[in-house]
Order: structure tokens, then C-alpha cells, then sequence
């Protein structure tokens, strides 16, 4: 991959350094408040690391990453429910994002399914938690928010990856 | 490589297509298909709390071991008004009126959920 960043050791520093990126974002995000009435928006910037990872190192290292960076997320700031509930979007999103990611859609799309079926996880999850099924009024706005974030991100990413490639070559 | 990543393609387009339209049928489809509700009943720990009848205007404060919610029910909508949990989603929530719509504190454990007369045993069923 277009990075200069070759042997093991090196890829475990740049991983680990994405782990505490994903880390901090996390918590970033948690500061900004997006409230537009619906639980369950928001921009998605964790998953910014995970996927400069899954590009400039394959899934093996993404992997750590997102495990890593849901496990230190609650116990920080979380409870058991809130682990339960990243969890299931963060692997639902992981294994769509590298289906989509070998089937040759683009950073972007990649980005934008990743991000729709991790907040269709949390739905199914919260579903599941609360027995209820009025969520489905909650569909809508976490497709399209999903969208737009996973769009935004994914474009983001792709600039990131090219830049650290022009940077380090 | 990264150029190729960066492309946007075909695929990427029918995919936000895709998902635009599931989004735009759910849209359309569950106002539809949903009734106004009539009570709004609360649960706390999967047990029923009360239940209100919505054309009621009133508050109802549930405080529990786990902390406190106040409910208000103003013309025929239900919302919380205030919630002493950490992150006060369920204060931030839009306030709901339809049948099967629901407004869940999870640090509290707590579900308000819009229901009619023709379903109150499938919510009892649901919830218990």
C-alpha cells in the first residue's frame, strides 16, 4: 500500500496511535451536541482511524482498532448497555465495510454502508433491549444521517489516505 | 492506489440511491400505516408504572432507585420534561403521539410508550 510504513513494529506504532485517534475522536464527539430529537445521530468520526487502517493495513489491524477503541469507550464514559450497543453496530458496520470494500466500492461508499448498518445495528439492538417496535419511526432519520455522515467521512478519509501516501513516499 | 479508492463510482451512487429510497418508503409508509394513540403508559424495569390518557394535560414525576424522570403530557403529546441521567437523551427526545411510539430512558430503565385500547395487551405481552 502507498505507505512507507513497512514492518511490523512500525504498522503496530501507526496502529496503536489509530486506536487513541479513535479513542479521542470518540470522546470529541460525545462533546458536540447534535440534537435534532432522535438518539442515535451523530458524525461517526471514530470510525475515521478504523478505516485509514483497514486501507493502509488490511482488516487484521482495522479489527483492533475498532475492538479496542468500543472497550476503552465504556469503560470510560459508558455501562454495559452502551457496550452491548456499540458493539453490534461496530461489527455489523466492520464486516459490510469490508464486503464493500472487496467488491470495489469506492472510500465513500464503503464509508456510507458502514456507517447506515451500524446505526441499523444500534436500532436492531435497541429493539431487541426495549422490546418495542415504535422505533421504526426512527428508521428514516438514521439512514439518511447515517448517509450523509458515512459520505462525509469516507470522503474525508480517502483525503487523508492520500495525503499520508504523498507525504511518506 | 488511493486514486482508485478516491473515485466515486457508479456503485457508490446506487448504494446511497438505495438507501435514500428505503428511508423515503419507511417515511412515508409508517405515518400511514400508524393511528394517534390514546394512553401513554409508562414501564420501569419492565414493569408498568401507569398508564395516562393522553387528551389529559399533566405531569407525572417517577422517581425510582435509579433516578428520576418527569413526563409531561401536553395536547395529546407525550415528552420528558425533565431526567437527571447522564446523558438526558430521553429529555432531548422529540415529543411522541403515535401508536406504538416510544420515548426510552436506558440509564433509568424507563419506557414511555403511546399505546390504544385495541393493543393494550400485545404492549403488556411486549414489555413483560
Amino acid at each position: 500500500m502507498p505507505s512507507r510504513v513497512k514492518t511490523p513494529t512500525e504498522k503496530l506504532a501507526v496502529t496503536s496511535m489509530m486506536i487513541a485517534l479513535s479513542f479521542a475522536f470518540g470522546f470529541l464527539e460525545n462533546l458536540i451536541p447534535l440534537s435534532v430529537g432522535i438518539p442515535g445521530v451523530k458524525l461517526g468520526l471514530a470510525n475515521i482511524p478504523v478505516m485509514i487502517t483497514l486501507y493502509m493495513f488490511g482488516t487484521v489491524y482495522a479489527i483492533p482498532v475498532l475492538i479496542v477503541r468500543i472497550v476503552l469507550a465504556a469503560a470510560t464514559f459508558g455501562n454495559a448497555s452502551s457496550f452491548v450497543f456499540s458493539l453490534t453496530g461496530g461489527i455489523l458496520s466492520f464486516i459490510v465495510m469490508c464486503i464493500l470494500k472487496r467488491t470495489g466500492f469506492s472510500i465513500t461508499g464503503v464509508s456510507m454502508g458502514g456507517a447506515v448498518t451500524h446505526n441499523m445495528g444500534q436500532l436492531a439492538a435497541a429493539a431487541i433491549v426495549t422490546g418495542t417496535n415504535g422505533l421504526i419511526y426512527y428508521l428514516p432519520v438514521l439512514l439518511i444521517s447515517g448517509l450523509v455522515a458515512g459520505a462525509i467521512n469516507g470522503m474525508l478519509t480517502g483525503a487523508i489516505i492520500s495525503r499520508i501516501s504523498t507525504k511518506t513516499n | 492506489m488511493s486514486g482508485n479508492i478516491l473515485k466515486f463510482k457508479k456503485k457508490d451512487i446506487i448504494l446511497a440511491a438505495a438507501v435514500i429510497a428505503v428511508a423515503t418508503l419507511c417515511a412515508v409508509l409508517t405515518p400511514l400505516l400508524s393511528r394517534k394513540g390514546e394512553f401513554a403508559v409508562i414501564t420501569v424495569s419492565g414493569q408498568e408504572y401507569g398508564r395516562y390518557d393522553l387528551n389529559e394535560n399533566r405531569t407525572i414525576t417517577v422517581t425510582t432507585d435509579l433516578g428520576t424522570n418527569e413526563v409531561t403530557i401536553e395536547d395529546g403529546k407525550v415528552y420528558v420534561s425533565y431526567a437527571d441521567c447522564p446523558q438526558e437523551i430521553c429529555a432531548r427526545h422529540r415529543p411522541v403521539s403515535s401508536d406504538g411510539e416510544s420515548i426510552i430512558c436506558v440509564p433509568h430503565e424507563l419506557v414511555i410508550t403511546i399505546a390504544s385500547n385495541s393493543d393494550e395487551g400485545e404492549v403488556d405481552a411486549v414489555t413483560g
